[in-house]
């Protein structure tokens, strides 16, 4: 490691504000098996088990049998019987160790995150009335995805709480940015694309479009939570948004409620909003959602990482070639003035996560075999690149992930960029990241990390000298 | 008015720290009259109201056919059906008003208050978001009694929402003291007393004990949100607690929680939560009571003004003499241990308003034609005196409306009194509050008032000089 000096240092500081939306997100749609044992035991606790799954599962044969829950609400009953609930005093211990181990290190200082259940929204506020902090800056948005809640309790959850969505200004270390929806919207590998996408040939269209794409369904009372949360001046914050046409509804429903409640629902009010989504793995850059995204001032992530290691495939196995123009087209949708955020979902980073991440942003080099979690290769070259011309700036990649990033938490008067006013967060990082050849923006890594005045992580490696 | 001296400039300023416990509670019980156009109107828009009507009220005759509505989810239903919505800039801009006009001149600076309605919640997170203050500090409490929500959402609400109850430390402008309830658990003039006050000779007691006094209903949704809510660590705000047996029954139900949680609601959380009531007109000393007011850190608001002005025509009416020694006996209760805490809901203060009401704490003189204004005698009009050895000291009876007051808002780091490190809020008043004799205390009025370093209130005579 090179030890450097102060002027070095002053460089090289640099403000993150990531945007974490959430946990372990991919597995949104992903199935829970049991082994005969638990199924027995779930069997005993919930006799209707089978039809119930059956029943809400879609295109999969026996689905309850084989004990493959799709659902959220399903899911959530299963995890109300099956969880000890923790205390929060040992939820906050287990924040802290996360945040500590992984977040502190890997230099994120502030993020934002659905919260799934109500005892982590108790959690979060037993820590700060006990501490008057948090071990890191926290934005959070409603989830009811995982929530045993009923429909009618659901459906009218955001409404009836009145619009009390915050801004860091109300409080730093932990305000609630809005509302938000893990998968009910659409979901990343199963984006609503719909006509925007045709299929390929000797693919079934209806197994495409009507089974793998997820769009939203206005009947289910998660998403009228949303949309009556729209209605009654709630933010939208971190709603899945992945495919052009998913994006595309919600602008006809934002004009809609627009139209239906104009005294509230004011250009300015929803311009002020700054809604915003999460993940837009296959966006795309279709003319008229673009001009939705601009018009309504509308913040739109994009986790390039996971659209380049999962969204290939999904084109090339369902779509017509123009499908990879759908993967994160980043310089295209920020040169015609979209509010593009830098995202990643990693529940467990390190001090080199984010360098990989940027360097994706530059280089859109992904490494071969690794599925789901592929990432930048060890060493450029070694990985396979996709549609380069959409690469940004290191500079504006950094800005997409700090700056960017506050601004779609609603951050960027206190948190976002190092200026006089706002909190001193910063990490040091041990080469210079705003040179150096593009390729080798992956070799950089954290080596302290500073959060409200406080040395959160230092490498032991790392011994600065002032000079 | 005297030119004031920089010593008793000094000596009066106070900070007024007063728990106004919402906008009319006086009419949480009153129903509601029509003229017959306006009856014709609503059997138009609500076909089925004589009936629902009918089906709610307790021990009134054909309810329903005379428009008197008494229960809270039936009045948000008609207001839904005949209220225009206002935006959160038209509410923001009523409550400025009344803040500039009332509060104000009044010297209040901080005020507790249940939110009714969504569009409340709505409307002060707007105004926060856009300003980053609001035009007084505000706690407030999350309320249903006035909400259109259906059953299932109602008794889930607070559970389902998470324990995201805040102290002054989270914004010092405007957090979310707890959850509350007006009118469910018990109400002023029909407080719960059961057993602890009999009733006298040749009155029903039936018509007291089951009709005229309100005590829970623990089938109804608006209680199940509050257990529930208690259940998963939600405080306990502003509940009407009036009678002794009201709040009996609140100890069994939190000792009952307590057992089934174990691990979550400790001893030390529930007296950190600081759960408190509202009004406490008919709290009398009984022992049992006492004793779990002080086991469990409870805190007790007495309107001792509204109370004396109110109860005594219940006594006289239907209990026995006992029934004189519940009438806000403060010292008693202050001597044992209490955490009593003053209360004034007065809406539209004046500069005098809360020197009244002080008066009452040392006096406990009522003007006899006071009615619903609750107030000592102006010079000249006949006064009665209740329980004189129930009075306190001047300066204890401004403590319960700053100090205490301050706490049971969980605000007393910042507010509560002129301290290193809290906000300098404060009034000035015209006399010395703090000498003179005590049956002049009515005659203070604030001249000016301090809030956040700006001067919110001058009366324009007062001219001040530094020497």
């Amino acid at each position: 490691m090179n030890i450097i000096n102060l002027r070095n240092t002053s460089l090289y500081f640099i403000l993150f504000g990531f945007v974490l939306v959430s946990g372990p997100v991919q597995a949104s749609h992903r199935a829970i098996l049991f082994n005969q044992y638990a199924m027995d035991k779930v069997l005993e606790m919930w006799p209707d088990f089978e039809e119930s799954v059956n029943n809400q599962a879609r295109g999969m044969e026996d689905a309850g049998a084989r004990g493959l829950i799709t659902q959220s609400p399903l899911r959530s009953h299963l995890g109300q019987l099956l969880r000890e609930q923790p205390t929060p005093e040992q939820y906050g211990d287990g924040f802290k160790k996360l945040v500590d181990e992984f977040y502190s290190k890997a230099g994120m200082t502030a993020f934002a995150s659905r919260v799934n259940t109500n005892e982590q929204i108790t959690a979060y506020h037993y820590l700060y009335r006990r501490d008057r902090k948090l071990p890191v800056r926290h934005a959070y948005a409603y989830d009811l995805a995982r929530q045993a809640i009923p429909s009618a309790a659901a459906a009218g959850l955001n409404e009836y709480s009145g619009a009390m969505w915050d801004t860091i200004d109300a409080n730093p270390w932990l305000w609630l940015h809005g509302m938000a929806s893990e998968g009910d919207w659409d979901a990343p590998n199963r984006g609503c694309l719909q006509d925007d996408l045709p299929v390929k040939a000797g693919v079934d269209e209806s197994q495409v479009k009507d089974i793998i794409e997820i769009c939203p369904d206005f009947s289910a009372p998660t998403v009228q939570a949303l949309m009556r949360g729209i209605r009654s001046g709630w933010r939208y914050a971190g709603v899945h948004g992945v495919g052009s046409h998913g994006l595309r509804l919600f602008i006809e429903k934002l004009e809609g409620h627009m139209q239906a409640n104009p005294a509230v629902l004011t250009l300015d009010f929803v311009r002020e909003s700054r809604h915003g989504f999460a993940h837009g793995t296959m966006t795309g850059a279709v003319p008229d959602v673009v001009e939705g995204f601009l018009k309504y001032n509308l913040y739109v992530p994009i986790n390039l990482r996971r659209a380049l290691a999962i969204e290939p495939d999904n084109c090339r196995q369902n779509y017509v070639e123009a499908c990879f123009k759908f993967i994160g087209p980043v310089k295209t949708l920020l040169d015609q003035g979209v509010k593009v955020v830098g995202e990643f979902e990693i529940g467990r980073p390190d001090p080199e996560t984010y360098f990989d991440i940027f360097d994706v942003y530059v280089n859109r080099e992904m490494e071969m075999g690794a599925g789901t979690e592929a990432t930048a290769p060890e060493r450029f070259g070694e990985g396979e690149i996709y549609n380069p011309e959409e690469g940004v700036d290191r500079v504006v990649a950094l800005k997409l992930f700090t700056y960017r990033s506050a601004e779609f938490l609603y951050a960027e008067s206190k948190i976002g960029s190092i200026e006089v006013g706002k909190y001193a967060d910063f990490v040091v990082v041990d080469k210079p990241y705003l040179s150096g050849p593009d390729r080798e923006i992956r070799d950089n890594k954290t080596i302290m990390t500073v959060l409200a005045n406080e040395v959160r992580y230092k490498d032991p490696e790392y011994n600065p000298t002032t000079q | 008015m005297e030119t004031l001296k920089q010593f008793t400039f000094k000596a009066m300023m106070t900070v007024f720290t007063m728990a106004v416990m919402c906008v009319p509670v006086q009419a949480a019980h009153r129903v509601l009259l029509f003229n017959n156009f306006a009856m014709d109107k609503i059997l138009e828009m609500w076909p089925d109201y004589v009936e629902s009507v009918n089906n709610q009220a307790r021990g009134m005759e054909n309810a329903g056919e005379r428009g008197a509505i008494n229960q809270a989810p039936l009045r948000a239903h008609l207001n839904q059906l005949l209220r225009e919505q206002p935006t959160p800039e038209q509410y923001g801009d009523g409550f400025k008003k009344l803040i500039a006009e009332n509060f104000h001149p009044a010297g209040r600076t901080t005020f507790g208050s249940r939110v009714n309605t969504n569009a409340q919640v709505s409307a002060y997170h707007y105004l926060l978001r856009k300003d980053n203050k609001l035009p007084i500090r505000h706690a407030m409490a999350l309320d249903l009694a006035r909400q259109a929500i259906p059953e299932a959402a109602a008794a889930g609400f607070y559970e389902h929402r998470g324990a995201l109850w805040e102290t002054i430390e989270y914004n010092h402008w405007l957090w979310t003291s707890g959850m509350t309830s007006e009118g469910d658990w018990d109400a002023p003039n029909r407080g719960c007393m059961q057993g602890d006050l009999a009733v006298k000779p040749g009155v029903e007691v039936r018509q007291v004990k089951e009709v005229l006094e309100i005590c829970p209903d623990f089938n109804a949704p608006s209680v199940q949100a509050l257990m529930r809510g208690v259940r998963s660590g939600w405080r306990w705000v502003g509940v009407h607690g009036v009678g002794t047996h009201a709040i009996r029954i609140f100890v069994q139900k939190l000792e009952e929680h307590m057992a089934a949680r174990p691990k979550f609601l400790t001893m030390d959380f529930v007296r950190k939560a600081r759960y408190g009531f509202a009004h406490g007109t008919m709290i009398g000393p009984v022992p049992d009571v006492v004793e779990a007011m002080k086991k469990y850190n409870l805190y007790i608001p007495i309107d001792a003004a509204r109370s004396l002005s109110i109860e005594p025509d219940n006594c006289r009416q239907n209990y026995v003499e006992a029934c004189f020694n519940f009438l806000a006996p403060v010292k008693t209760m202050l001597d044992l241990g209490v955490n009593i805490v003053g209360e004034a809901e007065v809406v539209m203060t004046n500069p005098e308003t809360y020197f009244n009401r002080l008066d009452v704490y040392v006096n406990r003189e009522i003007a006899d034609a006071a009615g619903h204004d609750y107030g000592p005698p102006e010079h000249g009009e006949e006064g009665t005196i209740y329980n004189a050895d129930e009075g306190v000291d001047r300066v204890v009876a401004l403590k319960l409306f700053t100090h205490r007051s301050s706490e049971f808002l969980y605000a007393e780091e910042k507010i509560g009194s002129l301290e290193v490190g809290k906000y300098a809020d404060f009034i000035v008043s015209d006399r010395p509050y703090l000498a003179g004799p005590d049956v002049e205390i009515r005659d203070n009025k604030v001249v000016m008032t301090v809030q956040a370093d700006e001067i919110v209130y001058q009366d324009p005579e007062y001219t001040p000089t530094i020497k």
